[in-house]
């Protein structure tokens, strides 16, 4: 009798954290205050200029460039051409 | 390609050489350290806050303390008065009184604006002269002054990046030039200079930055965000990216037409 209560309460267990976990997901399906994933690599020795850049709590000027601001207009004379290479560096506001 | 990234000047500085050797890079750093605690305002001590104490007295000052003066007359002159050392009551009525990192101080009325540089600040040699009431922050024009020197004193192909003021010498690793992003593009820089003036990074509440307008001494209100110059050093970049904010889009562009070799405006 003893074995066959502690079965019972383990599957009633077993079944409530189911149906609870289930019904966290689906009406959770978005927690915006979820930690970030943590940087793939380190690049703090080795700057690179980031299509996507991670989030910071105060962005740089590129990073606001590339993800809030319109577009710049850019005017390049005779003697400067532009490249498809990817930049060593890049000028920014300081 | 040897490369060292190292923090100076309020910022991330980079160094970038094809042919220089790792202690080449190194005497590199410790120069640009060494400049920062001579040219710095936030410590007493420096050879400026020294320079700015004696007002009114000529004095004697370093090699290149009395070159980055001439280096301010000049883009005094040649910005029409816009890119003023002499500004510093300016930014430190804005709240701008001590190192970014440590936050703003309460604001204040704006002091008169400053008399043309010229009248206030005079350089024969190695001697200084100040006048009372004027006290100098060199900012913008002495990052890319050292970025000009230093690939001077570094190697034949390398790259210096101060804080975002840079120099490229030589054709990079690839022979073509250096690739550098510049705006949203990337170009290729050979014995160029590129620098960007803006007006968000360093921001401490509304209207409230590190630009500070000479004809008001309040901060700069303009409609570009960020200019970004390429020109033929470090140091005139910085200046004319100065001047093309100050004046705003409109104005910017046609500036910049006759004296810059390219320009982001955003």
């Amino acid at each position: 009798m003893n074995a066959f209560a502690l079965r019972a309460v383990a599957v009633l267990v077993a079944a409530g954290s189911f149906v609870g976990a289930t019904a966290y997901v689906v009406t959770h399906p978005k927690d915006p205050s979820a930690p970030l994933q943590p940087p793939v690599a380190d690049t703090t020795s080795q700057p690179v200029r980031s299509a996507t850049p991670p989030p910071t709590a105060q962005p740089s000027g590129r990073q606001v460039r590339a993800t809030v601001r319109p577009a710049p207009t850019i005017t390049l004379q005779p003697g400067v051409r532009a490249t498809e290479l990817p930049g060593v560096t890049y000028t920014h506001t300081s | 390609m040897r490369q060292r990234v190292f923090t100076a000047l309020g910022g991330d500085c980079e160094l970038y050489a094809v042919d220089a050797t790792e202690d080449e890079l190194a005497r590199g750093e410790a120069w640009i350290h060494e400049m920062h605690d001579r040219l710095t305002r936030f410590t007493e001590t420096s050879e400026l806050s020294r320079f700015n104490a004696s007002a009114g007295r000529w004095i004697e000052v370093s090699h290149e303390l009395a070159e980055l003066l001439r280096q301010a007359l000049r883009a005094y002159e040649i910005s029409g008065g816009l890119v003023h050392v002499g500004t510093l009551a300016g930014l430190l009525a804005a709240g701008y009184t001590r190192d970014f990192s440590l936050g703003s101080t309460p604001t204040a009325a704006p002091p008169a604006p400053p008399k043309p540089l010229p009248e206030v600040l005079e350089v024969r040699g190695r001697l200084a002269l100040v006048r009372p009431g004027t006290a100098i922050d060199l900012g913008g024009i002495a990052k890319g002054w050292l970025a000009d020197r230093l690939t001077e004193r570094m190697a034949e192909n390398c790259l210096v990046n101060l804080c975002g003021d840079l120099y490229a010498r030589g054709a990079g690793d690839t022979g073509e030039g250096w690739p550098v992003g510049f705006g949203d593009k990337t170009v290729l820089l050979r014995d160029l200079g590129a620098a960007t003036s803006g007006t968000t990074k360093r921001m401490w509440g509304p209207g409230l930055h590190h630009l500070i307008d000479p004809r008001t001494m309040r901060p700069a209100v303009t409609d570009l965000e960020e200019a970004s110059v390429i020109a033929s050093t470090a140091t005139d970049a910085e200046i004319f990216a100065k001047v093309a904010l100050l004046l705003g889009r409109d104005g910017a562009q046609t500036w910049l037409k006759d004296r810059a070799l390219g320009w982001s405006l955003a």
